[in-house]
């Protein structure tokens, strides 16, 4: 039937173009009526949605023909049909109807419906299964759920919206990610990277590498996989759970042209509480007057600029000067459609998001297209390209809010004629540092820019060999590259220098590809009716690549130059001999098979078995095998259930398996020598590579696994207007790969070794209501997410081992703890009257400093006083979600809250040349955060002593852990839908335009009750101050602030 | 690449026939141990270590630990408190920084010893590789059993990674090093040969560090056999100094001028570049604090650029207050200013020191013909910058006005002596900066050592300093001499190695002859002035800020005493215990197979 596809490829160009729109349908009706056959009438009908509206574009096919329409503008369909025919009604997001013709009736009007129904197809791992056969704990999220919350990355989406799901920010600057775990962390690490406790993300079947790039508006949908039964089938890459993301395909239908369209303003949460003017002269005076070692003294007194300026009022907000306004915009076109054989989607994406510091800004654009080829009636072939070009320039970095703590308010910073006062410290020690306004002054000449280009392809060939059995192959090709330019001019706040020789240009460049290649059989069969069975073989390999290199040149003459010519400077080009240069190779083979077996739709029973081998264990080790086993009953289905009105849906499911976490490193078994360099006098004769033995091999380490069993409840009342699902899971995880700190004696500081073993245990729950349904009045639904996970060490290298606080791990306590001293408050005057204070013997302290807990009460404070005082694990977390609407109006709220877990303010305390804290806190050299300080007229046991001598002395870190709770509003979202019959004539089916505040409130944080900071969520994560060993846990630091947004925005569909 | 293309190939078909070799490792951007192998791999192992020397000599944590806390310094006012400075509360977690380097090191060089025997290179080659690890083994070891008592002692290569660790008793250590010493010493070349160039270890170093090693062993039993071979050891030394190049400078302070680093004075030092890849040294790069930068002309430089006020003055509690404008702004010649130590000037108002200054009154105390405070100190700040007041400028009590001309006027003159007037008089005469007179040191205002000045460093004044670390220069041969003769009872051959260094200090370029063999003469001591005490002052005046005070004091069991004695600081916290260091915490936590690794006592 070859003129219908030159009808539709026509109307696909025609539709372009609004105007003619009508005309193609006119064409239409001329063609199709020339495909009528002697024997056949003409029946015609109409297709409207559930609020009545007409359906524009649906799909009319005869079944089992090429012959079909399309409908028009109101929603009208005409078609020649015989008796008996069957005629599929169908539209993209809308279940297909199927009426038959019938003789005698010639009006066959459809009425469709919203395609989630209990029975969808949702994705699993290496195939599709239907949504009451799945045995395992899966969180399917759409597309329109995620897009509740605009945002340029789905993690930003997803926080508080998925059950047993943690999102943590760890960067506030554009284009920043965030920090995924599923069910917690498995693995004792020191490392925070999502490689090691964080999800497998696979993009249509093929594993992708993380979730940076990933266009949020690609998505169609997003499946989490979450226990052993649904994870285990990744074998060695599941056990931190799977996110199965679908990507916008084809259907067949006619061509619909959406376009999503948002801008929208960002402001920081609040202002930081820097001391002004009088608040730091005030401090300074007391750092000067409680001089711990000379009383009365300081080496920071006030410059002569400063008490000039102090005389004539200078009173400088470096925030009202620096943070400004960022804005977003978003720009997204797609374009779906196909006919039988054939279908398509293709989509053009933009993205800009310029930050609250001047020059910081993100861009991206994306480019997709997906085409679904069937040829014959056994072969089908697919593509999917996902091509993605992403920018950011962060030019002063991160750090600028903890640079403008420090500024003195008593700085001028404009001179007379209006140029920047470059040193705003002059006169001081610290005179040397230029002000940071020259990231706004010198914006053409400072470059910080990273750029990324990344190529995401898979191609699947499918073959039906026989009834029920097919041959699958899929292939992905992944391909990225990020490129940095960084310049560093003279006189700037990003180079203090002023001599143009100090100049410094960067130059990184990462390469990355995979190459994924998987054959599976599929083979599906029901037996005698209700024997349904499943089963599928895999065999895959997967080789990744890494390569980068990273340069960096002093001396570039000219600013203008940057890093276009390096040949240019004046200094020799360097290697960085720290980062950015390596290369490394991993292989990864796995064989697995899978059955699914389910009885007359009741009882279902899915077994899994992987075997997986990488070239990252020493040989012998290399492979490990992972079975798992669910289990479900539809309960509801049950005779004995059927009277029982009120429970719509009852469904018990269970499981039981192993996956395993693939985190040693490329080469990490080999042990390895650091390399360094010496001269040997001045001489170019005397220059010599040095080499040290810093990790020893570790050739029989193994696999760690992680055994997971999960039961779920799912049900639904009413109808289904009340569904929820409920689970408890339990994982173990043994033989954990770590890097083990050993005695320093022993040569290296690490080496890695199989030992530990952790577990975790936890609840979920998801709750949907629809509270009000009423199709042309007001409706309200909720969804209500509430979790918890409570993850331990259960045993270290050996079972009397109970903990290693060189790395910070105890028996029995969760995986990332505070190992500190117990500040008990401040040392007060009367402390010292009464004798208390000299009980302590050593550190001997005075009034005003840090007190802390003497835990065996010998007097002195030492290792020995530390004590657990605390984790970094949420008691609960939760989501709320309301979604209102009432006639074209739609509202959703979303709620989002962690409850219970510490956070580290790491400019709460100080060192006295930067590192881990505050620079010079309390010390009085610098401004800072406006803090609750001890003088002998404010006795206060919140902070210690101002000091000259040291700023703060003993135990400072403990002034760092803080209550992170906190309970947000995560985002307002109105929207209005129009339905005017003008705008339809004019072509378009639907249009919605919205408001959205993403961040507008806070409601609840004692931490930013205190004032100490302005975001409970944090930024970043680091190294404990002091003694403190992990770094997994969150810091809430003056890094890039973060921001509140206001959106409008628009959708279109054509 | 074609091995893989092929797998690819064959991975295609479904069949794993040659898939297998996906799982194949095969590193290209690391070293792995292997590598020690071959001849660059045994060199590289050994110049890998003299990088983690300079890692600690000269850097900011190393030289707190190795000078602060001593009778020589005082805390300056960037010090940044701590521990190390007064032994309040010091304790595992703060202290030790070199442990874990020194361990890493230590291993390195077993593995060299080992895979060292089988090179195929020139047997002379090969004899000096092995010499230089067994004197760099020799080396580290000194360090940690001077610093910590018992530490584990290892001999061999480690290849597999335990969780346990014991420590080796003192005595057996020490026979370790002088074993090492021994060895190094009769193997290595007499003057620095390829690749070893600049002032690598020598036979002159390694005999050097054995007599240390033998004085300082045989302090900790009075064992009279060690004094007497470290003695004859340090008098071979001076009497072969013609074959090894070495010689004492005729004037002292040569023997701080940069063109003279690597010159016939210098025996032993941990070297620094220019180059960006050997140097780790990127100019403009200020200093991040990061290994091999060093920092050590600046530790004792106050904060002249912020608190050279011209009107500054006394206030009501005797103390000088900064104030007016600032003649001076940060440069190459005067330093980056640090202020975290500063020589101890503490004048002492009671006790069996009360009126003395240990810097003044004790170590230097013949300034007037002993030219080490003048060629130690910087005393005079001429102005870098134009500054100026009026008659009517806040706190100017001179009643004129003045303009400071850059090179020409003297901003702050800090004299060794009182001047009556100070700070803007003498006596009746206004002086056009200030005069900041012993009485008016404070913990921001004192003499600067200038002895490691690197006015090299130009525009770039925030680098760190390219100048070697000198960890051995000549004259502490004549001065451990001494310290052996002393102990073997032989106080006249101690007085005459301790003339020589003395008579050399009275050389100045400025005086004519004859004053110069009349100051000779008065530096001139005797027999009966030998005491341990006139040595340690002695080592005060020649090696001040030379990066081994502690472990002088320590070594002559003088430590508590002498710290008592003279650092108002420390004073009242030391105890007894605190000759030895503690044990680095994280070496006790992760100890946690076998037996437990005991700290130090008393901490």
């Amino acid at each position: 039937m070859p003129l219908l596809h030159e009808f539709l490829a026509l109307s696909y160009l025609m539709k372009l173009n609004l105007r003619t729109r009508k005309i193609a349908f006119s064409f239409a009706f001329v063609f199709v009526t020339t495909l009528v056959s002697a024997q056949s009438m003409k029946v015609q009908g109409t297709v409207l949605d559930e609020k009545n509206l007409p359906v524009i574009g649906a799909t009319v096919l005869i079944k089992n023909t090429d012959t079909g329409t399309i409908t028009d503008v109101d929603g009208k369909y005409t078609i020649n049909a015989k008796v008996n025919d069957v005629l599929v009604i169908s539209y993209v997001g809308y279940l297909a109807q199927e009426l038959t013709v019938v003789s005698g009736t010639d009006v066959y009007d459809a009425q469709l419906s919203n395609n989630f129904a209990l029975d969808e197809v949702i994705v699993v791992g290496y195939g599709t299964q239907n949504k009451r056969d799945v045995t395992g704990s899966v969180v399917s999220l759409s597309e329109t759920t995620l897009k509740e919350v605009p945002a340029p990355n789905m993690l930003n989406q997803l926080k508080g919206r998925a059950a047993g799901v943690s999102i943590v920010s760890n960067g506030t600057g554009p284009g920043a990610q965030g920090q995924i775990r599923i069910r917690g962390n498995r693995t004792l690490t020191t490392d925070n990277g999502d490689g090691l406790d964080g999800p497998l993300v696979v993009v249509d079947g093929i594993p992708y590498g993380g979730l940076n790039d990933i266009n949020p508006d690609d998505i169609a949908s997003m499946e989490i996989l979450k226990d052993a039964s649904s994870t285990a089938i990744f074998g060695s890459r599941g056990a931190g759970g799977v996110v199965l993301i679908t990507t916008k395909r084809g259907r067949v239908s006619k061509p619909v042209l959406t376009y999503d369209a948002y801008h929208g303003v960002t402001n920081i949460m609040g202002k930081y509480d820097f001391m002004n003017a009088a608040e730091y002269v005030t401090h300074k005076d007391w750092a000067t007057k409680l001089n711990s070692a000379t009383p009365n003294s300081t080496a920071y007194p006030l410059t002569p600029v400063e008490t000039a300026n102090l005389a004539a009022g200078v009173d400088t907000d470096w925030q009202d000067l620096m943070f400004r306004q960022g804005f977003n915009t978003s720009h997204q076109l797609g374009l779906q459609g196909g006919v039988e054989n054939t279908q398509y989607s293709m989509g053009l994406g933009y993205f800009k998001e310029t930050g609250i510091i001047p020059n910081q800004d993100f861009d991206r654009a994306t480019i997709r297209l997906t085409l679904d080829q069937r040829i014959g009636s056994r072969v089908k072939i697919g593509l999917n390209t996902i091509n993605t070009l992403s920018r950011t320039n962060n030019p002063g970095g991160n750090g600028v809010p903890g640079f403008l703590a420090g500024l003195t308010p008593l700085a001028k910073p404009y001179n007379d004629d209006g140029t920047v006062n470059l040193q705003p410290k002059i006169g001081s020690i610290d005179a040397a540092q230029i002000s940071p306004l020259t990231l706004i002054s010198r914006e053409d000449d400072i470059l910080n820019n990273n750029r990324s280009i990344r190529t995401f392809n898979s191609l699947y060939g499918e073959v039906k060999l026989a009834e029920g059995l097919r041959y699958r192959f899929n292939a992905g090709l992944n391909f990225s590259q990020s490129h940095f330019n960084g310049y560093n001019p003279i006189n700037t706040y990003v180079n203090n220098a002023t001599v143009q020789s100090s100049s410094s240009a960067d130059l990184s460049n990462v390469e990355y590809w995979d190459v994924n290649l998987q054959h599976l059989l599929y083979y599906d069969k029901v037996f005698a009716e209700k024997h349904k069975l499943g089963l599928t073989a895999l065999f895959e390999v997967t080789k990744n690549h890494s390569l980068g290199s990273n340069f960096n040149v002093k001396g570039v003459p000219a600013d203008y130059i940057k890093t276009a010519n390096f040949s240019l400077a004046s200094g020799a080009t360097i290697a960085n001999a720290t980062t950015g240069n390596f290369f490394s190779e991993t292989g990864l083979l796995s064989y697995m098979a899978r059955a699914n077996y389910s009885y007359a739709g009741k009882y279902m029973l899915t077994a899994t078995f992987r075997r997986d081998g990488s070239s990252t264990l020493s040989p012998g080790n290399q492979w490990f095998n992972y079975p798992a086993i669910g289990l479900g009953w539809n309960v509801s289905d049950e005779a004995f259930m059927k009277n029982i009105d009120v429970i719509s849906n009852l469904r018990v499911r269970g499981s039981w398996g192993l996956s395993g976490n693939r985190n040693v490193g490329a080469y990490a078994t080999l042990g390895a020598l650091s390399s360094s360099y010496y001269n040997f006098g001045t001489s170019i004769a005397g220059q010599v590579l040095g080499y040290t033995v810093t990790s020893i091999p570790a050739s029989d380490l193994g696999w760690q696994s992680t055994t997971k069993s999960d039961i779920g409840v799912e049900i639904g009342l009413f109808k289904n207007r009340v569904t929820g699902t409920f689970e408890i899971y339990r994982q173990k995880t043994k033989d954990i790969l770590l890097s083990v700190n050993l005695p320093q004696s022993n040569g290296a500081g690490s080496t890695l070794k199989n030992l530990g073993r952790t577990e975790g245990h936890g609840f979920e729950s998801t709750i949907s209501v629809d509270i009000l349904r009423n199709d042309n009045g007001f409706n309200w639904s909720a969804d209500l997410i509430y979790f918890f996970n409570r993850e331990k060490i259960t045993q270290l290298t050996t079972p009397t081992e109970l903990d290693n606080k060189g790395n910070g791990w105890f028996v029995g306590q969760p995986l990332t703890v505070i190992y500190d001293y117990n500040m008990l408050g401040i040392w007060q005057t009367s402390d010292a009257s009464d004798g208390t204070l000299s009980k302590q013997t050593s550190p001997v302290q005075l009034p005003g400093q840090i007190r802390v807990e003497d835990v065996d009460g010998n007097g002195k404070i030492d290792a020995a006083d530390r004590k657990i005082i605390g984790n970094f694990q949420p008691k609960w977390e939760g989501g709320f979600t309301n979604n209102f609407s009432y006639k074209g109006f739609d509202l959703s709220l979303v709620t989002y809250a962690r409850m219970g877990q510490k956070v580290v303010v790491p400019y709460l305390s100080g060192t006295s040349g930067g590192g881990t804290g505050f620079s010079f806190f309390n010390q009085g050299r610098s401004n800072q955060y406006n803090v609750d300080y001890w003088t002998p007229e404010n006795p206060t046991n919140a902070f210690p002593r101002p000091d000259a001598n040291a700023g703060v002395k003993d135990f400072q870190s403990v002034l760092t852990y803080r209550d992170g709770s906190f309970i947000k509003m995560r985002s307002i979202n109105l929207g209005y839908t129009l339905s005017l019959e003008s705008l339809r004539k004019a072509g378009i089916s639907s249009a919605r335009i919205y408001v959205n505040a993403v961040n507008p409130f806070i409601i609840y944080s004692p931490l930013v009750k205190s004032g100490l900071a302005i975001d409970p969520e944090g930024n970043g994560t680091g190294n404990l101050i002091g003694d403190g060993v992990p770094t997994r846990q969150l810091n809430v630091n003056l890094n890039t602030p973060p921001v509140r947004q206001f959106t409008v925005g628009l959708n279109i569909k054509f | 690449m074609k091995k893989f293309q092929l797998t690819i190939i064959a991975c295609f078909t479904f069949i794993a026939f040659g898939c297998e070799s996906v799982l194949v490792e095969e590193p290209q951007s690391q070293i792995v141990p292997s590598l020690f192998n071959t001849s660059a791999g045994v060199l590289g192992g050994i110049a890998g270590v003299y990088n983690d020397i300079r890692s600690q000599w000269g850097t900011e944590g190393f030289s707190t630990e190795m000078q602060a806390g001593t009778d020589e310094y005082i805390q300056g006012s960037s010090s940044g408190g701590g521990p190390a400075h007064t032994y309040n509360g010091l304790n595992g977690t703060n202290f030790g920084s070199a442990w874990g380097i020194a361990f890493t090191d230590i291993n390195t060089l077993n593995g060299v010893l080992k895979f060292g025997e089988e090179l195929k290179d020139p047997e002379t080659v090969k004899k000096q590789y092995l010499a230089q690890a067994k004197f760099l083994r020799g080396f580290w070891y000194f360090y940690l059993v001077q610093t910590w008592g018992d530490v584990p002692l290892h001999t061999e290569f480690i290849t597999s990674a335990s969780q346990a660790a014991k420590r080796d008793p003192a005595s057996e250590v020490y026979k370790q090093i002088i074993k090492d010493f021994t060895e190094a010493a009769a193997d290595l070349p007499n003057t620095p040969t390829a690749p070893f160039l600049g002032k690598a270890a020598t036979k002159a170093v390694a005999k050097f560090f054995l007599a240390k090693a033998l004085l300082t062993r045989g302090w900790l039993t009075d064992n009279q056999a060690d004094y007497a071979e470290a003695a004859k050891i340090s008098s071979e030394i001076i009497a072969e100094k013609g074959t090894y190049g070495l010689d004492l400078w005729q004037d002292f302070g040569d023997a701080f001028v940069p063109a003279n680093d690597y010159g016939k004075e210098t025996m032993f030092v941990s070297d620094h570049s220019n180059d960006a890849k050997y140097g780790y040294y990127t100019v403009g790069g200020g200093a991040s604090g990061g290994a091999a930068l060093n920092l050590t002309p600046w530790f004792t430089n106050w904060n002249y650029p912020s608190l050279s006020g011209v009107n500054s003055y006394i206030n009501a509690a005797g103390l000088l207050v900064n104030s007016g404008p600032s003649g001076m702004v940060r440069d190459a010649f005067y330093g980056r200013p640090y202020s975290r130590i500063r020589p101890n000037s503490h004048k002492w108002t009671s006790g069996e020191n009360a009126g003395k200054n240990y810097i003044l009154d004790q170590a230097f105390v013949k300034r007037d013909i002993d030219s080490r405070f003048s060629n130690s100190f910087y005393t005079v700040y001429i102005a870098n910058t134009t500054s100026s007041y009026t008659a009517t400028t806040a706190n100017n009590s001179r009643g004129i006005g003045n303009t400071l001309r850059p090179g020409l006027d003297t901003v702050v003159w800090i004299t060794d002596f009182e001047v009556p007037g100070a700070p803007q008089f003498i006596g009746s005469q206004p002086f056009k900066g200030i005069v900041v007179p012993p009485s008016l040191w404070k913990n921001d205002i004192f003499p600067a050592l200038k002895k490691f000045m690197d006015p090299s460093r130009g525009s770039n004044f925030n680098d760190p300093s390219t100048r070697p670390v000198v960890l051995t220069r000549f004259s502490e041969v004549y001065l451990i001499g001494a310290e052996a003769y002393l102990q073997s009872g032989d106080k006249q051959k101690a007085a005459e190695l301790l003339n020589v260094i003395r008579q050399r200090a009275a050389f100045r370029k400025t005086n004519t002859a004859a004053q110069n063999t009349a100051a000779s003469e008065a530096m001139k001591i005797t027999a009966n002035d030998v005491t341990i005490d006139f040595i340690l002052d002695e080592r005060t005046r020649e090696l001040h800020g030379e990066w081994m005070r502690h472990d002088d004091l320590v070594r002559t069991k003088s430590l508590v005493r002498r710290i008592k004695a003279w650092n108002p600081e420390a004073g009242p916290f030391i105890k007894d215990f605190h000759v030895l260091r503690p044990i680095p915490q994280s070496q006790i936590d992760r100890t946690v197979e076998g037996p437990k690794f005991p700290q130090n006592t008393g901490y």
